[in-house]
């Protein structure tokens, strides 16, 4: 019931009325409590939080690895832990796949628009990495490569390091381990001088290598499979697993929206219906995280205060719509829904919130949307414990010198 | 005769009184604003340094507002513009427009809050000053109260308080919230309140009244007044006047200082912050207008104060 | 083409259009000193110019070039001539019609060395201009330039507003700004607000009927604000507020990435700064993760640009926090320890640090870097400036000893008037040969490694030579209310887009 319009009229007795009235906490107090979780593993969770022992018991370690999204060491693990963990950084690695990719189409097409021609190291580099992607492309799709195609002679050309590189990878595939390649990748495979330093080209097959090797096709199964992702249920991680692109654990938007009753967000790249849809999510985690918390239960007080379940399993939907958007090219809606995602405490820093994916997503969709300079710092998280994504931070880079080679420069105090 | 002689003295003392006066106005206008030009001069930067950083559009522009001159030059100018009816143009705080309309603007906004923060200091002076001791040192602390502490601790608990309500649903967003960003009576209210009680005014007055009726109570014009049965607070009040006039008139100067921190902290937009702006963008055209304006307001209100005290304080009164 | 084939689909854009709605306030931590792009210095002045004026080209939301009073922008076959055609219909927001003699008068404003331009750099590449007809200019380039329409960015004036010729900072337009932009000046406020009204004649249906620019000096005071919904948006977020603006469910929360960083400079024209060992000593006194922590979220630097620039030298260290170093630099500068102070010639090493008053967050690093500092060996005043004492003392007379500041940039990240020996903000007098050559080449390359490698060569030698403590970046988002729809920012303009901004 509202009080009568002259208290709001008077400060002081709004004042002495303080000591009457309960502190408002944003939702009216008037939100009903969603029971649609109640069915998954959160769900479980709350009601007996003792089970996350017995469901992270097989490898604790690799599952605090997997919670921190410290995915490489993760993925060193023989356990459930360890094989999401490769998922998902294979998952990861497609993903910078895609980018170096484009930036590479995107310095050429650049260089060639703005009168730059890129030096000929630089173009036989983007030859390699376009026809690598190529020859993957008629790998998937059962093809047999065009006989005296210019982009197949141009390979077969390659010099002596390079087709040696390019031979470790063809291994590392083949037996799905990336071994010694990891260790090279930081290292420029060319390099050539300048009058004040050097042209330094990095392996472009390094990134597809490591997605290809890691990618584990089936996915694992029971609670050690759900918690910490964003599929609720066992149901929703098959039916995500037949139906996504890529792995699960980085889904299950979709169903989990249905199951909370939200509409799933329209077919058009319009960055406003991601924000619109962020307000109904956390319209309905926001009664149900206050709600388990208000229980007093020390050992929920962890598992949703402490670890940040239920914000975490928020992100890991956000970054699969944004996913999805990319895949489906809504590249200024999936840059919305990866932006939502971000835990703001930690805005530069892969944490339990923030999945590293979260931020090559960003770089993904602002890429391809003209803000290259601003991938450039979305990535910037990703690249600082990776040093192998020294080869496409540099392109990226030149990606972003070209664009604004033309432009005045302006800069201003404070 | 002696009645007419009498009333000769009396109009001649009035007019002498309000010579005297404006010759101090004169005096204080001139002084209050070669101090400025010397205060502003003194302080780093100008108008010029503000509005650029290439050094030859700063040394245009100084040549172009006069900045560059010595300050008897740069202050004559202003004396004799100002006498001339143009105050001239505002440099940094708007720049371009004319110093004495923003002034008459700003004045128009400031002098209610002046008005009401007197009339609350003599308002509450007055009662309190029958009290005797205890209300006397109640009023010294609560004078020594740090007055804009407390004003911000006021606005912050009504802000966070009316935001709970209006965030549980209780209340609809008042017209005051949130202060002291939107414009209401509550925030001109507090002004005025913190404005009486910041300038210390309360306590003064408190004193002068408490002073003037332990003088009345032994005056003999009172005591023959209650020897002849007739009531004596008609005499005491009138009695009261003259001295509480003065100090009243005192208070104005204390009460335009105090002006310039209230509106900063209420974010009110008069005068007190206008000088406060004009001071920190190095506006001097401005800030000298202001401070004139201001002294001839000081000035006015010594005047006013001579006037009555002369016209009713029977010992000036019929002073030879 | 008729006014009438022009108009219809202006007409049915407006019939189609949403009713325009509601108020977007924003804050300033100060207001714009002046409305004209021609003397513009502050970030607060460009946002208040992408209100209210357009240039030929803009960015369009992928941040390509785009026309926007320009129709067209054609050059001829040796690139040195650029023929530039002005869209028909539009006018400014006194109802008269812009044409191409606005664009020529501008040019020639700007280039005319009388009206001491802040912005003249912007058309320097331009040669000469010629008006052919209302609609048509040709101008003619200094050298041949494929890529000149990317320099057709700067804000077009009426030349029918200005009284004066030529045109002098202090011409009525300043009270009186009259653009083609999105928005146009209704009004200044007594509060030092300034309301811009959307400009009923721009060929774009507006979602946001007015735009309030607030000055809130506060920064603590503006989060407040917004989260009281006083405010619809704030431009920049304290880091320390960022994690209670994302909790709050009305708010969200818009990466606004301006590269920059913060920095300790000195005035390289006082000892002993002129001294780099004294610099060095004092970077090495510096804890600078410990100056970070309390005020919020950032990455420490070694040099020039932030950690995620193309041109950053990742094999530059910062300087460490060594105690011991730093006495050996001070002992080899002729600084003895006398007591607790370091001491030269009897007298005890004194610094003064100043810092703007409006620098957010300035006074918790300055009082914790005089402890540092002082701890160390050396004894350090502490002194905030307001805007004219910091313009006239730092700017204008170099008097001072060290400054506590920030720089913002594009995404060019060009440093050459912060680093250049004749960089008109290198107000600290840093002066080093290879340097200029480095930004010199570097700016005339068009080879991205090139440009890199000069650049990263600048940041070893800048932050050898020490003329400023390089910092850190802050994280930097803007905050918009979520009644405010369809919000993209411009990464350095900020309200290039607000046309399609909306009102819920």
């Amino acid at each position: 019931m509202r009080s009568p319009r002259w208290l709001g009229s008077c400060g002081w007795a709004t004042l002495l009325t303080l000591c009457a009235c309960s502190g408002g906490d944003g939702d009216g107090g008037a939100a009903p409590v969603t029971t649609a979780l109640d069915e998954t593993w959160l769900g479980e969770l709350r009601a007996d939080p003792s089970r996350f022992t017995a469901w992270v018991a097989s490898d604790r370690e690799g599952f605090v690895l997997l919670q921190q999204h410290r995915l490489e060491e993760a993925a060193t693990r023989d356990s459930v832990a360890g094989l999401r963990a490769r998922r998902e950084l294979s998952a990861l690695y497609a993903q910078l796949t895609r980018l170096q990719d484009l930036a590479y189409d995107g310095v050429i097409a650049e260089s060639s628009a703005r009168n730059a021609p890129p030096s000929p190291a630089f173009l036989y580099f983007s030859v390699l990495a376009i026809q690598d992607r190529k020859e993957r492309e008629r790998a998937a799709a059962d093809e047999r490569p065009a006989e005296g195609e210019p982009l197949t002679a141009a390979f077969m050309e390659a010099t002596e390091p390079v087709r040696q590189r390019y031979a470790a990878h063809r291994a590392a595939r083949d037996a799905r381990d990336v071994g010694a390649l990891w260790g090279l990748a930081a290292t420029p495979l060319w390099t050539e001088p300048l009058p004040n330093g050097e042209r330094r080209l990095y392996d472009p097959f390094f990134y597809r290598t490591v997605a290809l090797s890691l990618a584990v096709d089936a996915p694992a199964e029971g609670p050690e499979a759900l918690v910490f992702s964003g599929c609720l249920t066992a149901a929703d991680a098959q039916a995500e697993a037949k139906a996504s692109m890529d792995t699960p654990e980085l889904g299950c938007a979709l169903a989990a929206l249905a199951r909370l009753g939200i509409a799933p967000p329209p077919e058009v790249d319009d960055p406003q219906s991601a924000s619109d849809l962020v307000v109904s999510l956390d319209a309905a985690l926001d009664p149900w995280t206050r709600a388990t918390l208000a229980a007093g239960d020390p050992a929920i007080a962890e598992l949703f205060g402490d670890l940040r379940l239920v914000e975490r399993t928020r992100a890991r939907w956000l970054l699969a719509l944004a996913r999805a958007d990319l895949h489906h090219d809504r590249p200024r809606r999936a840059l919305t829904f990866a932006r939502l995602a971000v835990d703001l405490s930690t805005p530069r820093e892969v944490s339990p919130v923030n999945h590293p994916a979260l931020f090559g997503t960003m770089a993904e969709a602002q890429a391809r949307t003209g803000y290259h300079r601003e991938a450039l710092d979305a990535l910037a998280p990703v690249s600082l414990h990776r040093p192998d994504l020294i080869g496409l931070t540099e392109l990226l880079g030149d990606w972003a010198i070209l664009v604004g080679l033309d432009r005045h420069g302006e800069s201003k105090e404070n | 005769m002696g009645a007419s002689a009498m009333s000769v003295g009396r109009g001649g003392r009035l007019a002498f009184a309000a010579l005297r006066r404006v010759v101090a106005a004169v005096g204080s206008v001139l002084g209050a604003t070669l101090l400025l030009q010397a205060l502003v001069g003194l302080a780093p930067g100008d108008a010029a340094d503000l509005a650029a950083n290439d050094p030859a559009l700063r040394d245009a522009l100084s040549a172009a507002w006069g900045l560059d001159e010595p300050l008897l030059t740069r202050w004559s100018r202003f004396v004799l513009g100002a006498l001339g009816g143009d105050l001239g143009e505002s440099l940094t705080v708007r720049p371009g427009a004319s110093v004495w309309s923003l002034i008459t603007a700003a004045a128009g906004r400031s002098s209610g809050l002046v008005a009401a923060a007197l009339a609350l200091g003599l308002g509450l002076a007055l009662p309190l000053g029958f009290g005797g001791a205890r209300a006397r040192r109640l009023t010294l602390v609560f004078s020594a109260a740090p007055v804009f502490l407390a004003l911000y601790a006021v606005m912050t608990g009504l802000n966070e308080g009316a935001w709970a309500l209006i965030e549980a649903g209780k209340m609809e967003r008042p017209g005051w919230f949130a202060l002291p960003d939107a414009d209401s009576g509550l925030r001109w209210a507090l002004g005025a309140c913190a404005l009486a009680w910041g300038s210390s005014s309360l306590a003064e007055l408190q004193a002068a009244t408490a002073d003037e009726l332990t003088r009345l109570r032994r005056a003999p014009f009172v005591l023959a007044a209650q020897a002849r049965g007739e009531p004596a607070w008609p005499v005491a009040l009138r009695s009261l006047l003259p001295p509480l006039s003065e100090v009243a008139a005192s208070q104005v100067a204390v009460t335009l200082g105090g002006l310039i921190v209230v509106e900063r902290a209420l974010q009110l937009n008069g005068a007190g912050s206008l000088f406060w702006q004009a001071c920190r963008l190095r506006d001097l055209p401005l800030a000298c207008g202001l401070a004139a304006a201001a002294a001839l307001v000081v000035a006015g209100a010594r005047l006013t104060s001579d006037l009555t005290r002369l016209w009713l304080d029977p010992r000036l009164r019929e002073a030879p | 083409m008729s006014s009438a084939r022009v108009m219809t689909p202006l007409l049915l854009a407006a019939l189609a259009a949403p009713a325009l709605a509601g108020s977007l306030r924003y804050a300033e931590d100060s207001a714009p000193a002046i409305v004209n792009p021609l003397y513009s210095t502050t970030m607060a002045e460009a946002r208040v110019n992408e209100l209210l004026f357009g240039g030929l080209y803009a960015d369009d939301r992928d941040l390509r070039a785009t026309p926007l009073i320009a129709e067209s922008a054609t050059l001829n076959a040796t690139a040195d001539e650029l023929r530039i055609t002005v869209r028909p219909g539009l006018t400014w927001h006194d109802g008269k019609p812009l044409t191409a003699r606005d664009v020529a008068f501008t040019v020639e404003t700007l280039q005319d060395p009388k009206t001491l331009s802040t912005e003249a750099g912007r058309v320097d590449w331009v040669q000469s201009v010629s008006v052919v007809n209302d609609r048509e200019l040709v101008l003619k380039l200094k050298r041949p330039d494929p890529q000149a329409i990317d320099k057709l960015f700067f804000k077009i004036l009426p030349a029918h507003a200005f009284a004066s010729r030529p045109v002098t900072r202090a011409d009525p337009f300043r009270t009186k700004p009259v653009g083609s932009g999105p928005y146009r000046l209704a009004r200044f406020g007594d509060d030092n607000s300034i309301t811009f009204a959307a400009n009923p004649s721009y060929p774009k249906p507006l979602g946001v009927s007015e735009i309030v620019m607030r000055e809130v000096s506060d920064k603590s005071y503006q989060a407040k604000l917004l989260l009281y919904e006083s405010l619809e948006a704030l431009v920049r977020v304290l880091p320390r507020d960022l994690a209670v603006l994302q909790k709050s469910r009305k708010v969200e929360l818009y990466p606004y990435q301006t590269n920059s960083w913060w920095y300790i400079g000195f005035n390289l024209n006082a000892a002993p700064f002129d001294d780099e060992r004294v610099r060095q000593a004092l970077a090495c006194m510096t804890d600078v993760p410990s100056l970070l922590a309390p005020i919020g979220t950032g990455q420490t630097l070694s040099g020039p640009f932030v950690r995620s620039s193309p041109y950053y030298n990742h094999d530059v260290p910062p300087w460490p926090h060594d105690e011991g170093r730093a006495a050996e630099l001070m002992k080899s500068a002729g600084f003895t320890k006398v007591g607790e102070y370091w001491s030269r010639d009897g007298q005890a090493l004194t610094v003064t640090v100043s810092a703007h008053k409006t620098l957010e967050s300035a006074q918790e690093v300055v009082i914790n870097l005089q402890s540092q500092w002082r701890a160390a060996g050396v004894k350090v005043d502490v002194e905030f400036l307001d805007e004219a004492a910091w313009k006239a003392r730092i700017w204008k007379q170099h008097d001072y000893d060290v400054v506590l500041a920030q720089w913002s940039f594009d995404r060019n990240e060009d440093v050459r008037e912060q680093l250049h020996s004749t960089g008109a903000r290198n107000f600290g007098s840093y002066k080093n040969a290879e340097v200029d050559a480095l930004l010199d080449s570097a700016r005339a390359s068009r080879d991205p490694a090139a440009r890199k490698a000069d650049l990263r060569k600048v940041h070893a030698l800048v932050h050898e030579d020490a003329p400023m403590i390089f910092l850190w970046s802050l994280d930097s988002y803007s905050a918009v209310s979520t009644k405010v729809r369809d919000v993209v920012v411009h990464p350095f303009a900020y309200f290039s887009f607000v046309s399609d901004w909306k009102m819920q």
